[in-house]
């Protein structure tokens, strides 16, 4: 599979604290990869990194073979990578559309922009909410929010940053089929940082696992989840039962 | 956009009635005047610091530009002002690029301490060189009644200039604030990273914002020096009078909004007016102190500014009314 996302030797530190190091890994297209670790492990501060918030202290970030390393987060976007925020970054006073609607007027006309708007809320079965105000939206509605206005970025990759907590099964079980679909229909690729271990190896077919900022393993699920260095860092070993 | 065009055609039509109402050389229509001329200023700045939350304490210095630029052309060169305004907006558009290329990237407090840092050294520059009259300050050549000048005999002529001012400044804020490049500000107001993982372009978008700022800020300099006839380095680049005055205006008529501005210098002028003569027999600062008061009593009242009062889109429940029936 020819690689769309390299991420080769990344290094950040924050003042004495090493968040990264050594992080090396590619992404094909169409790929949905999960990367998972205890909490502090660096997952956030990797993405931050691969989408240009964070500036790399070592490595190279290449996307569709184009070096990255150090741009500006919105060209990082225009090439086609984005990420969705642990913690939901909606624009709070404007109306969920128009949320939505700020990516397509970077390059279209208002009207092409909320068209294609409509389209991503329909995407993630929010269309009904189109009005509504973001401090109305119940947190799985942000999250699907979130995972909209980067559909609406035209993204090949799409990093997401816990989307699935505080989901109920069945919310999540929508979401999973919706990223699928997304992967078939429009060949995105995905990483996902996700603590639900059955929704995430259901998912993926390739596991990431950081700790301490460090890559310790790279495994189709079945791999990874019976390395003996991750389940001593992460998953524990009542995971290896299963 | 229906609503916004019908709004801006009201406050023209009410500054033509009291236009015609009130005596042209009277001290109302001065009032009146300045009132429709503040509220031009703060909507130049709410483009920047409503819109994208961009809080600029230095737009006294595209303030001073616009005035100086046109002034200076007419005394030396005759030139009038109907085209040294465009010279001065030019200059402050050069001016909003050179302090943005290396301050865009600042965020809060430190964007407002550049931008104020800005217009004081303007105001350190034109109190050192002789073209601007140094100290002493600069006067526009009295030329009677020329409106080819932009020059009037009393303060009821510049309201046909103020008012078309007014449906400018306001009218481009309108249109600004429901264009892509609206969307994009607030985008940036509400949430920089977030905005830059839309494919916003944080420093181009804040450039090109300020850039229409600074403009629309230099021609309201142009028009104050015509309607003032004086000024000079300490006054026209000042902080306070100026620069805090336009952000000032702005929050307590309503951030972000269209008609907040013009709520904003309703009050603050005609408040500062009502003090000045009703308390002039106080000590000096108590008029200050009482003005300042009331301010910081409208704003902790009211965060959202004058315009929470009024009936919003929809027939909602004026916001007084809410609080009344709460506090009941």
């Amino acid at each position: 599979m020819p690689e769309l996302l390299k991420a080769e030797d990344l290094g950040v530190s924050f003042g004495g604290l090493r968040a990264l190091s050594g992080v090396t890994f590619g992404l094909g297209a169409g790929e949905i990869a999960g990367l998972i670790g205890p909490n502090g492990a660096g997952k956030t501060t990797l993405f931050s990194t691969l989408v240009g918030l964070v500036k790399p202290a070592t490595g190279r970030v290449r996307l569709s073979g184009q070096d990255m390393t150090g741009a500006a987060p919105n060209r990082i976007v225009r090439a086609g990578m984005t990420k969705t925020f642990q913690n939901t970054a909606l624009f709070d006073s404007m109306p969920l559309i128009d949320n939505i609607v700020v990516p397509g007027v970077v390059h279209g006309s208002l009207a092409e922009a909320r068209e294609r708007a409509a389209d991503c809320l329909a995407r993630v079965g929010l269309a009904h909410r189109r009005r509504a105000a973001v401090g109305d939206l119940t947190f799985p509605e942000k999250a699907l929010a979130e995972i909209a206005r980067a559909l609406a970025t035209r993204p090949k990759v799409l990093l997401l940053d816990e989307v699935m907590a505080a989901l109920t099964p069945q919310e999540m079980e929508a979401v999973i089929a919706q990223i699928r679909d997304l992967r078939a229909r429009e060949g995105i690729s995905f990483v996902i940082v996700e603590h639900h271990m059955r929704a995430i190896m259901g998912l993926c077919e390739r596991i990431l696992v950081l700790n301490f900022g460090e890559l310790i393993a790279d495994g189709t699920p079945a791999e990874v989840s019976r390395d003996p260095l991750v389940l001593s860092a992460y998953l524990g070993e009542d995971h290896a039962l299963h | 956009m229906k609503r916004d065009l019908t709004f801006i055609l009201c406050a023209l039509a009410v500054l033509a009635a009291a236009g015609l109402a009130l005596d042209p050389g009277g001290y109302a229509m001065r009032i009146l005047c300045l009132v429709f001329l503040t509220a031009a200023m703060a909507q130049s700045w709410n483009i920047m610091g409503g819109l994208a939350a961009q809080i600029s304490l230095g737009h006294a210095a595209f303030f001073g530009i616009g005035a100086y630029a046109s002034t200076i052309l007419q005394v030396e060169a005759g030139l009038s002002p109907w085209i040294g305004m465009w010279i001065g907006m030019v200059l402050a558009v050069a001016a909003a690029m050179l302090l943005a290329l290396p301050t865009v990237r600042l965020r809060g407090h430190y964007l407002a301490l550049a931008t104020l840092a800005f217009a004081e050294a303007c105001r350190v520059i034109a109190n050192s060189i002789g073209i601007t009259g140094g100290p002493q300050g600069i006067s526009v050549p009295y030329m009677g009644n020329s409106p080819a000048m932009m020059q009037f005999s009393q303060s009821g002529g510049y309201l046909p200039v103020i008012g078309a001012l007014f449906a400018l400044v306001f009218g481009l804020f309108a249109l600004i604030s429901r264009s892509r490049l609206g969307y994009m500000l607030r985008a940036i107001r509400e949430n920089e990273d977030a905005a830059e993982l839309s494919g916003v372009s944080a420093v181009r978008v804040k450039i090109a914002g300020f850039a229409i700022s600074a403009a629309l800020s230099a021609l309201c300099g142009t028009v104050f020096a015509q309607f003032m006839y004086f000024f000079d380095p300490d006054s026209i680049f000042s902080p306070l009078s100026i620069s805090v005055r336009m952000a000032l205006v702005a929050i307590i008529g309503g951030l972000a909004t269209l008609s907040g501005p013009l709520w904003g210098a309703v009050v603050l002028v005609v408040l500062e007016e009502t003090a000045r003569s009703r308390f002039s027999a106080l000590p000096p600062g108590v008029t200050p102190l009482l003005v300042g008061s009331l301010l910081i009593a409208t704003v902790l009242w009211r965060p959202a500014g004058i315009v929470s009062l009024l009936p919003a889109p929809g027939g909602v429940r004026p916001g007084w009314l809410k609080w009344r029936k709460r506090n009941a």
